[in-house]
């Protein structure tokens, strides 16, 4: 999976840009997604672009070989702040599961493991589903 | 990020989110402050030096940081039942927004205890004068928006 995705950043065009920046600007977007969750299609559209951050940085990093472990730490860390916002409005489930995940990243740290669920991902479905049928 | 800026930007954001705050302000107040009393061992250590060296990553404990995020968000999952539900999100909300600011604006150790490494994410002024203009003119803002809402509910 992790080589098909780099096989994408290495032929697609993307940026020289810091992928620390990338992973900041996830956090800024989760904080206009909740802003704007009056208006279902710009929260989808928003909630799209946060994911597409979130998979850019490490293209980003990958493609001009900066990859570190202060991004792998500033990916992970922005991605839990990235959820605590985005679910802060949808608590019961959704912020009990962030709650789990956050313990995920922490053991993920502690024994060298990626072991965090793409959250986000899931919750990216659901909303779909939601402000299609008009239920957002 | 200093005090006020973190109270005036939680009360403004929650308050677009959910609205209402106002009927908040004590827990936004309380909430935005409460994790900064992590400085309080820093700044009895450093004395008056403390004014130029400002409140860095080692100024803070792990409450500050992903390791208290897990703490703060399970602790209010644990009360969302049997407490006022909107005051969890409130309380939350600040707490969880606090830390956002704190890390896009500043350095930190996000794995705090499991990894010492300092990040930054250089999307903010990192130098001290450039630092403090940035804070002065945010929290400035912030201050005049605040004002408004509070005028527009009062007259």
């Amino acid at each position: 999976m992790r080589n098909g995705i780099d096989k994408i950043g290495v032929v697609m065009p993307l940026p020289n840009v810091s992928p620390n920046a990338l992973s900041g600007l996830s956090i800024v977007f989760s904080l206009l997604f909740v802003l704007t969750l009056g208006r279902p299609f710009v929260a989808l559209a928003l909630l799209a672009c946060i994911l597409m951050f979130d998979w850019l940085d490490g293209m980003v990093a990958r493609k001009y070989n900066k990859t570190s472990e202060e991004g792998y730490l500033i990916d992970v860390a922005s991605d839990r702040l990235s959820e605590a916002v985005v679910f802060l409005p949808f608590f019961f489930p959704w912020f009990f599961l962030f709650s789990f995940n956050c313990i995920l990243a922490l053991l993920a740290v502690k024994k060298n493991k990626h072991i965090i669920l793409p959250l986000r991902h899931v919750f990216l479905i659901f909303y779909a589903f939601l402000a299609l049928t008009g239920q957002a | 990020m200093n005090t006020a800026f973190h109270f005036l930007f939680n009360y403004i954001f929650l308050n677009a989110l959910f609205g209402g705050a106002w009927q908040y302000l004590p827990v936004i107040l309380v909430f935005s402050v409460i994790i900064d009393f992590d400085h309080l061992p820093y700044i009895i250590k450093t004395g008056r030096s403390v004014v130029k060296k400002r409140f860095g990553a080692a100024s803070r404990t792990r409450l500050h940081e992903i390791y208290g995020l897990a703490i703060f968000s399970l602790v209010s999952c644990a009360l969302y039942f049997f407490a006022d539900a909107r005051l969890v999100a409130f309380a939350m909300g600040c707490l969880a927004l606090h830390l956002c600011v704190d890390f896009l604006t500043g350095k930190s150790i996000p794995f705090r205890p499991y990894s010492t490494k300092e990040v930054f994410l250089g999307v903010s002024p990192s130098g001290y004068r450039n630092k403090m203009l940035f804070e002065l003119t945010a929290t400035a803002i912030l201050g005049v928006l605040f004002w408004l809402q509070i005028a527009s509910l009062v007259l």
